[in-house]
This record gives C-alpha cells, sequence and structure tokens, in this order.
C-alpha cells in the first residue's frame, strides 16, 4: 500500500466514524436511539489506526464506545445503526444496542458493558489463539477509568505471566489539564506506567495521529506475533461530546449557586446531540481528522477535492445506514425469550 | 495384581471427575483445563493429567478469579472448550461479574453469533470450615439466565454429568459436595454420558416424595431407609440439573405420591427448595394432599463449630421428620430462624 493509499483509506475510515456518530448523536436526540449514545469524537484515530494494522482473525474487543471501535473493523454501518435504533435488523437483532453487540463476521468479539469486563475476555482469546496456536492477536480497547477495575491488574498479570498474544490499547482522554496525574479517580501519572508494574512493554503516543498510532500499532503487532508477549500502547487524545473541565466546573458551581442538584448523568446526557460536527475551537489542535487532513495536503498525498469526495461519499454511505435502520421492522416480539441457550 | 472388573468400576468421585476430564481431553483437543493450580491439582480433580496432556492444555493461573473466569470465557469465544477448575465455589464470589455477567449472556445478547462452551467446576461444603468456606450457594448463579448448574450426587452422575457440560455448547455450572469426593461408588462406561436436564428417581417409593440433590440425595436415601422400617414407602428423587429442571419428572412423582418435600443444601431464600416447590404446587395442586415443603439450610451465615453448623443444614433425622409431619404423624420440629 502506498503513502497515499494508506492515507486515504485512513481517512474515509476516520470520517466514516465523524460521521456516524453526528448522525448516531442526532438520532438519539430524535428519541429513535433510547439508553444512551457513545461517540468516539476525537479519538477516531485509535481505533483506526490499530484495526488498519491487524490481520483477518484477530480477535477486537471494543471499549464502551465500541460503535467507533466496530466500525474502524469494518463493522457494516447500516446493521449498526439498525442495532442502535433496536431493530430486527440490527447486527443482534435489536437484543443488544450501543453497549451489547457483536460482529464476529469481523472478528469483533462483543462490546461488553461492564467497564473492563472485555479486559480479560480479549486476554482468554490470546489464551486460545496461543493454544491452538493459530498465530492471531487479541486486541482490547479501553478508557483511562477501566484501569481502576481489579480484574484490569488481575489480567495484566496473567497477560504478562503467560505471554500471551494481546494488545491493550489505553485510550487516555482524561482532561488534559489535569496537572500530574492521570485524572480524577486516578493516582498514577500514565496507563502505561501502570501497565509497566505488570512487566509489560508499555509506550504512550499520540492518539491524534492516525499515522503515527498505526505505525506503533504495526509494530507492536509484529512483535506480538513474534512471541514477545503482550504490550500496552496508550494513546493520549481528547474528551469530545462530554463535557469539558471547564464546563463541569461551571455546572457544579451553577448548582451549588442556585441550590438546586441535579444528576451529573443528566447533565451529560444533555450534551448528546448538541455536539456540532464542527470541533469546538479549544480542542482543535488535536482534532485527528485535521491533523490528517494536514498531512495528506502538506505532503501532496492527494488534493482537497479527493478528501471532499471522500466525505460526500462517506456522508451518503450514513444517510442510507440511518433511512434502513429507521425503515427495518422492530423485533419479532415473539422471539423474546428464544435462544437463551445454544443448541436447543 | 489386577482386580476384578466389577471392582475396576469402583471409583471415588474425584476419580470419576478426573477420568471424565481425561476421557474429554482425548476425544476433543479443544478442551483445555485452567486454574489454581492444575498441574500439580490442588483440588485432586486434575492429578496426573498434566503428564498426558501437558502444560499447553493444563493452565495454571495466578489467584485471580476474575481473571480467571473471563480468560475462560474469553478463550471460549475464541473457540476453545476450557474446563475451570475453580475450587470452592465461596471464591465464585470475586469473580462474579465474569461467571455471572458475562459467560452466559453473550449467546442470547448477541442473537446467536457466539458459543460459550466453558465449564466451571466448584466443590461446595457446608460443615466445619466457616462462612467462607461453607457456601452453598449455586442458587445464586440460577438467578443468571443462559448457565446450566447441575449437582452430581454419586461418581457415576459425577463422570456423566461432566461429560455432557463439556460437550454443551453453553457456560454450565458443575458443583460438587466435598462431602461426596472420597465417597466410591461404580462408575459407567466411557461413553455412558448423563443428559443435563433430566433428574432421576433413586428410589421408588408411593406414600411421599422427596426431591434431593447433591449431598442430599444420600441423606434423603438414609431417611427413606429409616421410614421403610417404620412401615411407609418414600419416593426419592435425585434433581441433579437444577438448570433446566426437568419439570416432568417431578411432577410424575408429585402426582403418584401426593405429597413433596424439597431438600436442599443451600439457603432458603430465593432458593431452589422454594422455587421448586412453587413450581410443583403450580402444575400438581390438583393432586396434592398436602403442602409441598422446603427443607433447606437456615438463612445464617455457616458458623465453624459442627454443633452449631449441624442446627444450619437440616440433616437426615430432620427430613425423617418433615416426613413424618407430612403424614400426619406429628407435629414438626420448630425451626430456629427462616
Amino acid at each position: 500500500m502506498t503513502d497515499r493509499e494508506l492515507a486515504l483509506a485512513l481517512y474515509r475510515r476516520m470520517y466514516l466514524l465523524r460521521t456516524f456518530d453526528q448522525a448516531g448523536a442526532a438520532a438519539y436526540g430524535r428519541k429513535e436511539i433510547h439508553g444512551t449514545y457513545r461517540g468516539s469524537r476525537g479519538q477516531e484515530a485509535i481505533p483506526v489506526g490499530v484495526c488498519a494494522a491487524l490481520n483477518d482473525g484477530d480477535f477486537v474487543f471494543p471499549s464502551l464506545r465500541g460503535v467507533g471501535d466496530s466500525l474502524a473493523r469494518g463493522t457494516d454501518p447500516r446493521l449498526l445503526m439498525a442495532e442502535l435504533f433496536g431493530k430486527r435488523t440490527g447486527l443482534v437483532g435489536g437484543r443488544g444496542g450501543s453497549l451489547h453487540f457483536a460482529d464476529v463476521a469481523h472478528g469483533v468479539l462483543g462490546v461488553f458493558a461492564v467497564l473492563t469486563a472485555n479486559v480479560p475476555l480479549a486476554t482468554g482469546a490470546a489464551l486460545a489463539a496461543r493454544v491452538a496456536n493459530t498465530g492471531a492477536t487479541a486486541v482490547a480497547f479501553f478508557g483511562d477509568r477501566a484501569t481502576n477495575e481489579g480484574v484490569f491488574h488481575e489480567s495484566l498479570n496473567t497477560a504478562a505471566l503467560l505471554k500471551l498474544p494481546v494488545l491493550y490499547v489505553g485510550i487516555n482522554n482524561a482532561p488534559q489539564d489535569a496537572d500530574t496525574s492521570l485524572g480524577e479517580h486516578t493516582a498514577a501519572e500514565s496507563m502505561a506506567a501502570l501497565a509497566s508494574v505488570h512487566g509489560i512493554a508499555a509506550e504512550t503516543v499520540d492518539g491524534t495521529d492516525v499515522l503515527t498510532v498505526h505505525a506503533r500499532a504495526a509494530a507492536a503487532v509484529d512483535l506480538i506475533r513474534k512471541g514477545g508477549g503482550p504490550i500496552f500502547l496508550e494513546c493520549r487524545c481528547f474528551p469530545l461530546d462530554e463535557p469539558s473541565r471547564a464546563e463541569m466546573d461551571a455546572w457544579k458551581e451553577e448548582m451549588r449557586r442556585a441550590g438546586q442538584y441535579t444528576s451529573m448523568l443528566a447533565f451529560k446526557k444533555s450534551k448528546i446531540g448538541t455536539v456540532d460536527l464542527e470541533p469546538p475551537a479549544h480542542w482543535l489542535l488535536g482534532d485527528p481528522l485535521r491533523k490528517l487532513e494536514q498531512h495528506v495536503l502538506s505532503h501532496e498525498l492527494a488534493a482537497e477535492t479527493d478528501l471532499a469526495a471522500i466525505r460526500a461519499d462517506v456522508q451518503r454511505e450514513i444517510e442510507r445506514a440511518v433511512a434502513f435502520a429507521r425503515d427495518s421492522a422492530e423485533p419479532d416480539a415473539s422471539s423474546a425469550a428464544v435462544g437463551v441457550f445454544a443448541g436447543v | 495384581m489386577s482386580a476384578a472388573p466389577s471392582a475396576m468400576r469402583q471409583r471415588t468421585m474425584q476419580d470419576a471427575i478426573r477420568e471424565a476430564l481425561q476421557e474429554e481431553m482425548r476425544r476433543d483437543g479443544r478442551v483445555i483445563l485452567m486454574g489454581g493450580d492444575v498441574r500439580t491439582s490442588n483440588s485432586g480433580l486434575t492429578a496426573g493429567l498434566v503428564h498426558e496432556f501437558g502444560e499447553q492444555r493444563l493452565i495454571d493461573l495466578p489467584t485471580a478469579e476474575g481473571a480467571m473466569a473471563g480468560l475462560a470465557t474469553g478463550a471460549a469465544l475464541a473457540g476453545l472448550r476450557p474446563v475451570v477448575d475453580f475450587g470452592n465455589l465461596g471464591f465464585s464470589l470475586t469473580g462474579m461479574d465474569q461467571i455471572t455477567n458475562e459467560a452466559p449472556k453473550v449467546h442470547y445478547k448477541f442473537a446467536g453469533q457466539v458459543r460459550v462452551p466453558v465449564v466451571f467446576l466448584f466443590i461446595y461444603a457446608m460443615r466445619g470450615w466457616g462462612a467462607h468456606h461453607d457456601q452453598a450457594i449455586y442458587a445464586l448463579l440460577g438467578q443468571m439466565p443462559g448457565m446450566k448448574i447441575v449437582l452430581p450426587s454419586s461418581p457415576r452422575d459425577a463422570k456423566g454429568l461432566i461429560k455432557a457440560a463439556i460437550r454443551d455448547d453453553n457456560p454450565v455450572s458443575v458443583c460438587v459436595a466435598h462431602e461426596l469426593i472420597g465417597v466410591a461408588g461404580s462408575i459407567a462406561d466411557p461413553d455412558d454420558v448423563v443428559d443435563i436436564g433430566t433428574a432421576t428417581v433413586v428410589r421408588v417409593g408411593e406414600d411421599l416424595s422427596v426431591f434431593a440433590s447433591g449431598a442430599m440425595v444420600p441423606r434423603a436415601l438414609a431417611a427413606a431407609a429409616t421410614m421403610e422400617l417404620r412401615g411407609f414407602s418414600v419416593e426419592v428423587v435425585d434433581v441433579r440439573s437444577l438448570v433446566p429442571l426437568d419439570w416432568g419428572t417431578l411432577a410424575t412423582s408429585a402426582r403418584k405420591t401426593g405429597r413433596v418435600i424439597v431438600y436442599d443444601h443451600g439457603h432458603f431464600t430465593c432458593g431452589f427448595a422454594p422455587t421448586i416447590a412453587a413450581g410443583i404446587q403450580e402444575r400438581v395442586f390438583d393432586a396434592l394432599k398436602g403442602p409441598v415443603v422446603s427443607l433447606a439450610a437456615l438463612d445464617v451465615p455457616m458458623p465453624y463449630s459442627f454443633v452449631l453448623a449441624d442446627q444450619i443444614v437440616p440433616p437426615a433425622e430432620r427430613l425423617v421428620d418433615a416426613i413424618e409431619h407430612a403424614l400426619g404423624r406429628s407435629t414438626p420440629e420448630r425451626q430456629l430462624v427462616l
């Protein structure tokens, strides 16, 4: 693959995630999607860069923002949107929504709504690859708060001990204005530091630079395939589709002044679907799409008209996905209790 | 000096379980054993298997129940058929998210895209260890749709149920009573699989039915023998598969005798005794001569002293009293707490 082909493929996929998120958040705002909608805005470079480094047959266990991680792996946006709409044509027939789906055809063995639950599962898939000698690599995506769960450390210890073929991708979207710690919930300085104490090779990369993410993931997967054991890639990025630290502080102050308290979750959910396609100015430098556009244009890999053509194409694809989801039938009510057990 | 063929087939439950694991590992290369110390076999259930199958298929894991259950589930998602030697059932509590929240649900919620053929092998006790090791809490697992639960009462059933569990495409918890581990019995031919979801009548009777499982089965048989000396015929049904339940066999027995006591090792509240009692009353109310009785462990954390422990789990003598009362021959012994 030439530099141009790689850059345009990554651009198309990242723009797909961005546009899907915009459409998904809008559908959530219209109540066509219920529950919640967890987008990947601002961190598209991480799943897209990592998944581009994988082979067919590798296993992916997405984070709670599994919509983007799964799209990065190649999931059909129509089937995914239909799942979020809870429709019969969805990836898992409306049984899962955004937090419980799988796409085994693309090696996505499942999105799990319990924080960190996917980390031991990915580690187990790596164990299976080792035992069956398939040469597959397992990848787990998770955010910085996942490191607070006990099973995170249980899994990393086990993977290091058994030298399992697993790539842990830590998405550090803790507020960048946090002083020395990883965030409000973790005293350690970085996710990589937490991985290192388990004897796992770890590095921190700019998770808004898709070419870097792709290159480092490819190097990591190459080492893993050679039997070197687990590797931890901490990818820093900016939190989007979430209130900023400043907005949160302002909201808390307003609650305090008014003496009227509402839930933080309700406040956060009120932000879903209100964001524009254009990212807010405070994280503009970290927009992975802008970064890649600038790289493509400055290195003359493609012209702006090429990028515009990709964007128009992707937008049509997402419009079709929304129409497909909207026009699809509800699940058959009589199927609700069918299939609890396999083979029955 | 080799023993006679019939004696060759006498095995303890521990040996029967090991034979089941060995035969299934020979039969299917996807079967692996995982756990705290499966190579050196802390539990004895996997003793010596490492010499035949190697360290590739007997995988020792750190003491971390969440990772143990999660790795097994992930390996099952990726195509293997893991058996986790968990040790004590009480240890399941620290791995509960992976055991109950992930493994049993994924087949349904992913609309059949994946299967989770994993076996969780637990040993449960209810006497002499104290509040953490004495926990017949398999009913907790029963609240998680998608998980099968079996309790063998004999070496033959232990072997047959474990073989069925390994061949099943669903998560199966095999709960083995610690007090039965060393008890010998005759075991079946290599391919005698016991179908999960089938109860079995282990003693035929006419006057009253006792539904029991696991370690309560030998106690129920002892109580039935006592009642026979007193001139009454008690039927004992080994439930052995708690999920799914064999309602047909249980209802047939209840309809025949008209009197039922459900005798369970677990605690009463939200347990299998009241669950089965409720289901039987709904199904055969017209044929019943009295209320279906739940005789289960009291809702008390298990104390260490034998004297205290024997107040919590109803022994065979208490079952005899309950049978006498159900037959209208005595007033019931008052329970301490319910």
